[in-house]
């Protein structure tokens, strides 16, 4: 489903409070390209991959694992962040600024 | 025919487990270890950030608790750092190892891995996991919450 105002990519927001959660989520795609399509990510979706989150000062808060579709999601706070995304033969670092409401759905590709 | 397998509990072992009454007599006592991620200590977050923010819970920790999130015991790779690096994790950040600890977390569930560390790895013997930990620590009325790093 794609969200008003984001990169479709993260798992679906149905039945999450966005007026109360800063979420961060978003898809890992190996050799993906963003640019070709209308937005719609392509490429294989990294289902073996994890995702880490660090604070502004560059501490472990959360890892997860990405899903089948590649997909992964933090409930965050307001602020900035960094997302370590490890999977075999790749590491990439991103850094995310949250805000409570809108999520930030990012397309990460490795 | 199915095999049957009798398997007999032994008594719970209260040495290893700390509780409520215990954990605030603790306070500027014994060492504390929070070994959530900072924003969890600092009051940022309610909940590891894998899980919805939503807890019924205060926000902040224990006073006088130490914040050593788990994760620093692991490498990278998640191989378990060398006891110098350990040991010096938990002294560098002002734990006395002399005196008793008591590790907490959220459920408790990261906090028994900081136990085993402790009292696994290192051999420090006197070392309680606070089970009930910030979920029952951060519901409870008329004890002291500290907020901030």
């Amino acid at each position: 489903m794609k969200t008003c105002g984001a990169t479709p990519g993260g798992p679906s927001l149905d039945g999450i409070d966005l007026s109360k959660q800063t979420v961060i989520q978003g898809v890992i795609f190996r050799d993906g390209d963003q640019s070709s399509t209308d937005g719609v990510p392509n490429g294989t979706p990294v289902a073996n991959g994890h995702v880490r989150l660090l604070d502004a000062t560059g501490e472990f808060t959360a890892e997860v694992p990405t899903n089948a579709e590649g997909q992964f999601r933090f409930f965050a706070a307001p602020g900035t962040w960094t997302l370590v995304v490890q999977a075999p033969g790749a590491r990439v670092e991103q850094r995310i600024t949250a805000v409570q409401g809108v999520p930030s759905d990012i397309f990460i590709s490795i | 025919m199915a095999k049957v397998a009798k398997y007999v509990a032994k008594e719970r072992d209260n040495a290893i487990r700390a509780y409520r009454d215990e954990v605030i007599a603790a306070i500027g006592t014994k060492n504390i270890v929070d070994v959530r991620s900072p924003a969890e200590f600092s009051g940022e977050l309610a909940a590891p950030a894998h899980l919805p923010q939503e807890g019924g819970q205060i926000k902040g920790h224990i006073p006088t608790a130490k914040n050593i999130p788990w994760s620093k015991a692991a490498n990278e790779d998640g191989t378990f750092k060398s006891d110098a690096e350990l040991k010096e994790i938990y002294t560098g950040a002002g734990v006395d190892l002399a005196k008793d600890t008591i590790a907490y977390c959220r459920i408790g569930e990261r906090s028994a891995f900081s136990w085993f560390v402790l009292h696994e790895l290192l051999g420090v013997t006197n070392v309680k996991n606070y089970d009930g930990s910030w979920t029952e620590y951060g519901s409870l009325v008329g004890v002291p919450v500290a907020i901030g790093a």
